[in-house]
């Protein structure tokens, strides 16, 4: 995990936007569901990380992730929040590909953002079934009180 | 070249919201002669009271510029049904967007970046409150 910080004004004060790059293994990736794997750690109690920017680069590996191929950032897991972003176009390609991630659909009844909570990668509904290919995350992020 | 991005906070009562089709609220200030307002993210944090609103027709809360909705495209919107505002709990959510409209400029000129309710009159009932945040950056083109 790496990170930088780019200038940023909030009222009347300064502070950091930050940037962090997480890297997913094939191993990661197809228990991604049971095991989500942590992008950010909770930030601390009643503050929040706004997620200004995700960008998921996938490395084609020689076979494509099937069945459950999802891939969302959420805090905690996906029983518990919305995904605060989503892409089923990523982990299942078979070349290499760059994508800008959307915003998650918003159903049910749960919210999106969670104080004190960490951000996590997941896939929705169970683990993909074979794949190899590797998930480079980047994130443009502010921590923020609710 | 270094960019700075500002956050706003605003927070919005009962009333506010009750009257958000004929009173827009400003979420950004005016930036200035030649200058626009770039929205690069907005939350909504939604606080329920005892009762839902209840929608008029319309079937989101839009964010635009100046007070004149279909001047500006509805930059970004947060929904009035029962996903947000028709809502019987407390809930948080981004805000969808950017959205376009067709035949319609994304950005305005020195003007405020407001939001308002975009049914034909306004929420009816209803007395929770939502506290706005918009992260942006100020464009200089």
């Amino acid at each position: 995990m790496s990170r930088g910080y780019i200038t940023y004004s909030s009222g009347g004060g300064n502070s950091l936007l930050m940037t962090t790059k997480v890297s997913l293994s094939s191993a990661q990736i197809l228990t991604l569901n049971t095991i989500p794997v942590q992008l950010l750690p909770a930030p601390g109690a009643g503050l929040y990380y706004d997620v200004v920017d995700c960008i998921g680069f996938y490395t084609f590996g020689g076979t494509a992730y099937a069945t459950n191929i999802n891939f969302s950032i959420v805090y905690n897991n996906l029983t518990s929040n919305l995904a605060l972003f989503s892409n089923s176009a990523l982990i299942n390609q078979t070349a290499n590909r760059k994508l800008k991630f959307a915003a998650g659909t918003i159903t049910g009844s749960l919210s999106a953002y969670s104080t004190n909570a960490p951000l996590v990668a997941q896939v929705a509904t169970g683990n993909p079934t074979a794949g190899n290919g590797t998930v480079d995350i980047y994130l443009l992020y502010d921590i923020v009180t609710a | 070249m270094s960019v700075s991005v500002f956050n706003r906070k605003t927070s919005l009562s009962s009333n506010d919201i009750l009257n958000l089709n004929t009173t827009p609220i400003t979420v950004v200030h005016s930036p200035g002669v030649g200058k626009y307002i770039d929205p690069l993210n907005i939350i909504g944090f939604y606080t329920f009271g005892t009762s839902a609103y209840v929608p008029s027709s319309g079937t989101q809360l839009v964010f635009t510029y100046g007070n004149t909705r279909l001047v500006y495209a509805n930059f970004y919107s947060l929904s009035t049904g029962t996903t947000f505002l028709s809502g019987t709990q407390s809930r948080s959510l981004r805000a969808t967007g950017p959205n376009q409209n067709a035949g319609l400029d994304s950005f305005g000129s020195n003007l405020p970046l407001t939001v308002s309710y975009d049914g034909t009159g306004n929420l009816t009932a209803g007395d929770g409150t939502l506290i706005i945040y918009v992260k942006y950056r100020i464009l200089t083109p």
